[in-house]
């Protein structure tokens, strides 16, 4: 990594000589690797640095915008020409709101030098542990571990200057036996905190008592729904109800709910760039530091995440939620949080008569926007709960069914959250037992 | 700063190095893309972007086992610095192996290919492209009800060179253009959206600005507006199980998720497990297996004229083929790349595609494509009596298997007494894909016939996002469960 001089004098360097009204640069740089193992070895094995440059002009309201990741002086020099020509080949607006203005972000501590530095012989002694386990146990295991780092800079004409870099780690694997499959992973920002011998035991747990799973009939069930899954759910809230655009276009369900219940009162959910418990981001990436925004508060509408576009519709402030440029979303909670309950897995299980155990979601998509209703299969370690305890697996089901319903009816919240993977963010969620889901399909395996 | 190398310079270095690190094999892509996206929003521009992405990636054989490290920094010391970061990481993968990495046996090439083009889209102004944004988007707001209007124009120059210590040496130049509009009603509990010339944004293929033009999106504008304004107030898609004809564009979405990846290779041998999945097309049923119909013959096509998914070779420096996947119903091929080839002792058919520089080739599709069959649309309809027409996808979910599929489309239309009737809103089919395509009974003909591109196709850790292309015209499906959605 460039660290922060470095890339603050390449930022100076983006916007030096410009014409434009207004003028801002954004530097993303990564520096990541990944191994991936699959029948019990490792067949591939990447690492991949770069640094990429954004340019956004602004005259007489018209943005241009032009990107490079060859950073040579002429090169930033051309870009920030192209991003100019960009501007000055539309009609003058009177929408765009400004760039950001000159605020300071938090510094959260989330850079870990280790983490960043892990060896690819380390990365693949700890493919071999996970390979070894499932070989002992007769199955093949498949997954990835990976580590690496990445770093933003922000400047802008108004004296905006922003910097910072985390590390990010992950390990993940699926074991295959003769008939199913189970699932387990860890994400965070310090390798040192991924315990891979635990991810092994719960992947190994689950492909256990996965095996020769039996038919169940579609229909609707209670479900108790471990976090993986519960990420998916957390993420379509996100993307479809909780960004401003959504909203001020109708598309979104909190459209016209402010102050109103829209979900159980057991579901609180926020948003949070500056929680190292997430994938922290102290700012967003049009210069705007991140504000915690309350979305739900115990089932109640409270509010959503603007970027300076959206803020400036609804004549507020930007909360720091633009997603990168290029992206035509609307602004999204990256840092998305889903409040834990008092429960342990077993306390959640005990509180269903009959319903499905799920570990994760597969392949889930949008059915109809408004009402959240999604479709997608369940994958690596579907189970039937019987009487307050797993009594077979069962196949994998595919599900039609509104998130949005499924968290009206909330029977139990977990006590553990785990981070998962959110749309360029990260996700912390809970277990959830949700009283209604609607499965509408099953699989031949 | 180091004195900059030619890219003959730096290609041979890279495998110098590599070599002498003790590199068994090794092969380096240089890739330098420019490429313009442009989105407007009712009638404002939502993003103008011009976007210049290059670096190089270093694949090599150490101890019988693969490495790969990758750079945006096109300097002296990079090359040597990436060269030997990927012998360090394939000895590391030695240390978990089974078996010696092998690729299948391709003859090295010295060539260039660059795709035809007849209008070099970065050769028309910014303001000829927003002209033509700005007509189909008044067009689309002109009707009451839509409360979001959406256009995109998206174009790509791609400049590869792929090198290997076998000896290869080849440079590529690829075009793609790609456009499309939307247009969202809202109103009375209810959003519907209408898509063209496909959904998920724009339509795209390997060709220049005279794609565009042939779309003509102010011409279409009105059209997807009016019906994006119906829609909200279309009666509810029935449920049942009907007989169903798809339009070309829903076909070829078929096509990619129940046909394009269960036969990638590298997913029926597993190393795909643990994100996209596996597949139910098992090596054992290799030339036997009764995928579909006999109406279904799918071919991939590497060299289809004007195919996202058309090259002249893939980034293992394989030519690209055609080759038939289903034949008249029967599984007969799988997608390769030199990789997968070598366990079934054959050659690779030219499908190992990259990202970018810094992502390693896997199996991808490149067209694949159903053949056309003897069916006017409208005999088609005329024939099919009472059914269910579904057109342009909206939701798209399949197993990790590729079994259990369900997917949604934009807009369907009763077929009643051979003719379109009631237009339906919210429509859903879903299945399980060989008893699916065991039941299409008729493909419509070339008058019908479109190569659609898929530009959004995902796979691989870290992840990668393929553009693929699929031919297709309306065909008929029997027996299909619809209207899934409660």
């Amino acid at each position: 990594m460039r660290g922060s001089d470095a890339v603050m004098h390449i930022l100076e360097r983006a916007m030096r000589g410009s014409s434009a009204d207004e003028t801002e640069a954004l530097y993303l740089g990564n520096d990541t690797h990944l191994t991936r193992f699959a029948n019990n070895y490792v067949h591939q094995n990447v690492s991949e640095t770069n640094a990429r440059l954004v340019v956004r002009t602004v005259v007489d309201g018209r943005v241009g915008t032009a990107s490079t990741n060859d950073l040579a002086p002429e090169s930033v020099k051309r870009t920030l020409q192209t991003a100019t020509n960009a501007a000055l080949a539309q009609e003058p607006s009177s929408t765009f709101p400004g760039l950001a203005p000159s605020a300071a972000a938090s510094e959260p501590d989330v850079y870990d030098e280790a983490t960043a530095n892990l060896s690819a012989a380390e990365r693949a002694e700890a493919a071999g542990v996970l390979c070894e386990r499932a070989n002992t146990a007769g199955f093949s295991a498949a997954g990835t571990y990976a580590n690496g780092a990445v770093d933003m800079g922000y400047a802008n004409s108004n004296d905006q200057r922003l910097f910072y870099k985390r590390t990010e780690a992950e390990v993940s694997t699926v074991y295959q036996g003769p008939t199913a499959s189970g699932y387990a992973d860890r994400r965070g920002t310090r390798t040192a905190d991924l315990d891979v011998e635990s991810v092994a035991q719960e992947a190994l747990d689950r492909t256990q008592s996965a095996q020769n799973p039996q038919d169940i009939e579609p229909g609707t069930y209670e479900v108790l729904l471990d976090p993986y899954a519960v990420h998916d759910v957390a993420n379509f809230m996100a993307t479809l109800g909780f960004g401003a655009r959504a909203v001020q276009e109708g598309r979104s369900f909190m459209a016209g709910r402010m102050g109103e219940p829209v979900m159980s009162p057991e579901i609180t959910f926020w948003d949070d760039g500056s929680d190292p418990a997430g994938y922290a981001a102290p700012f967003d990436y049009e210069g705007t530091p991140k504000r915690r925004v309350e979305l739900v508060t115990n089932g109640v509408a409270q509010g959503v995440v603007y970027d300076r576009s959206t803020a400036h519709n609804d004549h507020t402030e930007s909360t720091g939620h633009a997603v990168p440029p290029g992206g035509t979303s609307g602004p999204l909670p990256l840092n998305l949080f889903l409040a834990p309950g008092q429960k342990s897995h077993n306390e959640l299980l005990a509180g269903i008569e009959r319903g499905v155990l799920v570990t994760r979601f597969w392949y889930t998509r949008t059915v109809h926007p408004l009402s959240v209703l999604i479709t997608g299969m369940t994958r690596d370690g579907t189970y039937l709960i019987e009487d307050g305890r797993v009594t077979k697996p069962v196949r994998n089901l595919r599900f039609t069914t509104s998130y949005l319903e499924a968290l009206n009816d909330v029977r139990g919240v977990g006590r553990d959250t785990f981070l998962g993977a959110g749309r360029l963010g990260g996700t912390r969620v809970p277990a959830l037992h949700l009283g209604s889901f609607n499965f509408t399909g099953v699989t031949e395996f | 700063m180091q004195p900059a190398y030619t890219q003959k310079e730096l290609v041979d270095r890279a495998l110098d190095t590599a070599s002498s690190q003790g590199a068994m094999y090794a092969d380096i892509r240089v890739q330098d893309q420019v490429s313009q996206s442009i989105q407007t929003r009712n009638g404002v521009v939502d993003n103008l972007l011009n976007a210049k992405d290059r670096g190089f990636g270093v694949r090599v054989i150490v101890d019988g086992a693969w490495g790969f490290a990758s750079s945006s920094l096109l300097e002296t010391g990079e090359a040597d610095r990436i060269a030997a970061l990927a012998v360090e990481i394939a000895r590391a993968s030695a240390t978990v192996r089974s078996g010696t990495a092998t690729l299948a046996p391709e003859t090295p090439v010295v060539d260039r290919y660059e795709t035809p083009v007849a209008i070099d889209p970065f050769s028309v102004s910014i303001e000829q492209k927003l002209e033509l944004l700005v007509a189909a988007d008044t067009a689309m707001r002109a009707v009451r009800g839509v409360k979001v209007a959406l256009g995109s124009l998206y174009f790509q120059r791609d400049d590869k060179t792929f090198a290997s210590t076998e000896g290869a040496y080849i440079e590529q130049r690829l075009y793609e253009s790609g456009c499309g509009i939307n247009a969202v009603a809202v109103g009375g509990g209810e959003v519907q959206n209408r898509s063209y010339p496909n959904s998920g944004g724009r339509h795209q293929v390997t060709e220049g600005f005279e794609f565009v033009r042939r779309q003509d999106l102010p011409g279409n504008a009105g059209r997807v507006a009016e019906e994006a304004v119906a829609l909200l107030s279309a009666p509810q898609c029935p449920s049942g199980e009907l007989t169903v004809v798809l339009d070309g564009s829903q076909v070829a979405l078929q096509i990619h998720e129940s046909c394009g990846h269960p036969v990638e290779l590298d997913r029926v041998m597993g190393t795909e497990a643990a994100f996209a999945g596996t597949s139910f097309l098992t090596l054992d049923k290799l030339g036997s297996y009764q995928y579909g119909s006999e109406h279904v013959s799918i071919i991939a096509d590497g060299s289809l004229h004007g195919g996202l998914g058309t090259f002249g070779y893939d980034d293992e420096g394989v030519p690209a083929q055609r080759v038939p996947i289903i034949e008249n119903g029967v599984l007969v091929n799988y997608l390769t790349d030199r990789q997968s080839a070598a366990h079934l002792d054959q050659r690779s058919n030219g499908t190992g595609r990259a990202s970018s520089w810094g992502r390693i080739p896997l199996v991808r599709m490149t067209n694949l494509s159903i053949q056309p069959g003897t069916w006017r649309f409208e005999d088609l309809l005329a024939d099919t009596g009472d059914g269910l027409y579904m057109q342009t996808n909206r939701s798209w979910s399949i197993d990790d298997r590729r079994l259990n599929f369900q997917f949604g489309t934009e807009i369907a239309w009763e077929i009643k007494n051979g003719k379109l009737g009631t237009m339906y809103r919210n429509p859903t089919y879903t299945g399980i894909t060989p008893r699916f395509w065991n039941g299409c009974d008729a493909v419509c003909n070339e008058e019908s016939y479109v190569v659609w591109g898929t530009p959004n196709c995902g796979k691989g850790q870290p992840s990668q996002v393929a553009h693929v292309g699929h031919g297709a015209a309306p065909a008929r499906f029997r027996n299909v469960r619809v209207g899934v959605l409660r």
